[in-house]
């Protein structure tokens, strides 16, 4: 499945991100939408190099994030299980020989020789 | 390409880049602007497009500053004093430098123009304000996706370990990563290899036309 599909379920578990920028963002993800932008709450910030800072709500940027640290108790087989089964392709039949045929016209046979 | 925090000039009057389809979404007067470790400013008025944050001073009406919404990483309601003394939407700005590329000591030691500036505050007047103002930013992160990002393209797939069998493979249509595949078991179809071995090739489709001549004594010239 796709990774932000699996993100996109895990609204209220609380997680860390760390930023590409270093910074640590700890806190209870209220929604993800499809380019990774992710809305948390209670959240603890914590710059790179400096104290924690608390935050009300906070949305980060899906593309600058680096990873998630998700929960230990996160029950993964249920929510990599896709909801909408994929629609299986149609393998292919041997039918009728593929070829170019009898061609019609003269094409470019031989000239005749004196 | 991340522009970070950028000094404007005009006059009263944000200009908006209509023929990219460029709209104001809010305006929001009695808002202070704190960039960086640089002192607050105040007063001034915030308008929020579409595809940016625009700031003018009261004071100055020629005076502002306008940061993208592709380079602003992140915001957050900040009310905890310890954070920042007065209630305040807190952003971190991409200025486009990885973490390790200098460290904090160095950078207090550098004199911040704007694009290294990686904090923006913004702090209303009305603190009941920061809510709508939070609102609005995620609106308008989202109307701006990665440029870079292929339509339909998301993030990358990921398997659970039932599907990394090649027949959950071939049921749900991914493509196998199995090394070992042979030619024609390669996209998860197993019947293909068989298929291609099965199509009997009559050499004689692929001649030219008539490229044989009768002579009609039988004999070919």
């Amino acid at each position: 499945m796709k990774l932000v599909r699996f993100l996109m379920k895990l609204n209220n578990e609380t997680v860390s991100i760390e930023l590409k920028n270093g910074t640590v963002v700890h806190g209870t993800i209220t929604g993800v939408d499809i380019s990774m932008n992710t809305h948390l709450k209670t959240v603890k910030l914590t710059l790179k190099g400096k104290n924690p800072v608390t935050l009300d709500h906070l949305s980060v940027r899906g593309n600058n994030i680096r990873y998630y640290i998700l929960p230990d108790s996160l029950n993964l087989e249920t929510l990599l299980v896709e909801e909408a089964p994929k629609i299986k392709p149609k393998k292919p039949t041997a039918g009728k020989p593929l070829g170019r045929g009898r061609g019609r016209g003269r094409g470019r046979g031989r000239g005749r020789g004196r | 390409m991340v522009s970070g925090v950028r000094e404007i000039s005009c006059s009263g009057e944000p200009v908006l880049d209509s023929d990219s389809g460029e709209e104001l979404m809010q305006v929001q007067a009695g808002i202070d602007i704190v960039l960086g470790d640089l002192p607050r400013q105040s007063p001034g008025t915030l308008y929020i497009t579409n595809k940016q944050v625009i700031w003018l001073s009261d004071l100055d009406k020629t005076k502002g500053y306008a940061v993208d919404f592709l380079s602003i990483s992140l915001h957050a309601v900040s009310r905890d004093p310890e954070a920042y003394p007065l209630p305040c939407l807190y952003t971190q700005i991409d200025t486009g430098e990885a973490d390790d590329d200098h460290t904090d000591s160095e950078s207090i030691h550098i004199p911040q123009d704007l694009s290294n500036i990686a904090e923006m505050r913004l702090i209303p007047s009305d603190p009941t304000q920061l809510d709508s103002l939070f609102a609005i930013f995620c609106q308008c992160a989202e109307l701006n996706p990665e440029p870079n990002d292929g339509e339909g393209e998301e993030h990358g797939w990921f398997f659970s370990a039932d599907q990394m069998g090649d027949e959950e493979a071939e049921e749900e249509g991914y493509i196998s990563h199995h090394p070992a595949n042979s030619i024609g078991h390669s996209n998860g179809n197993h019947d293909l290899a068989r298929t291609i071995l099965e199509l009997q090739i009559n050499d004689q489709r692929f001649e030219d036309a008539e490229e044989m001549e009768d002579n009609g004594d039988g004999t070919n010239r």
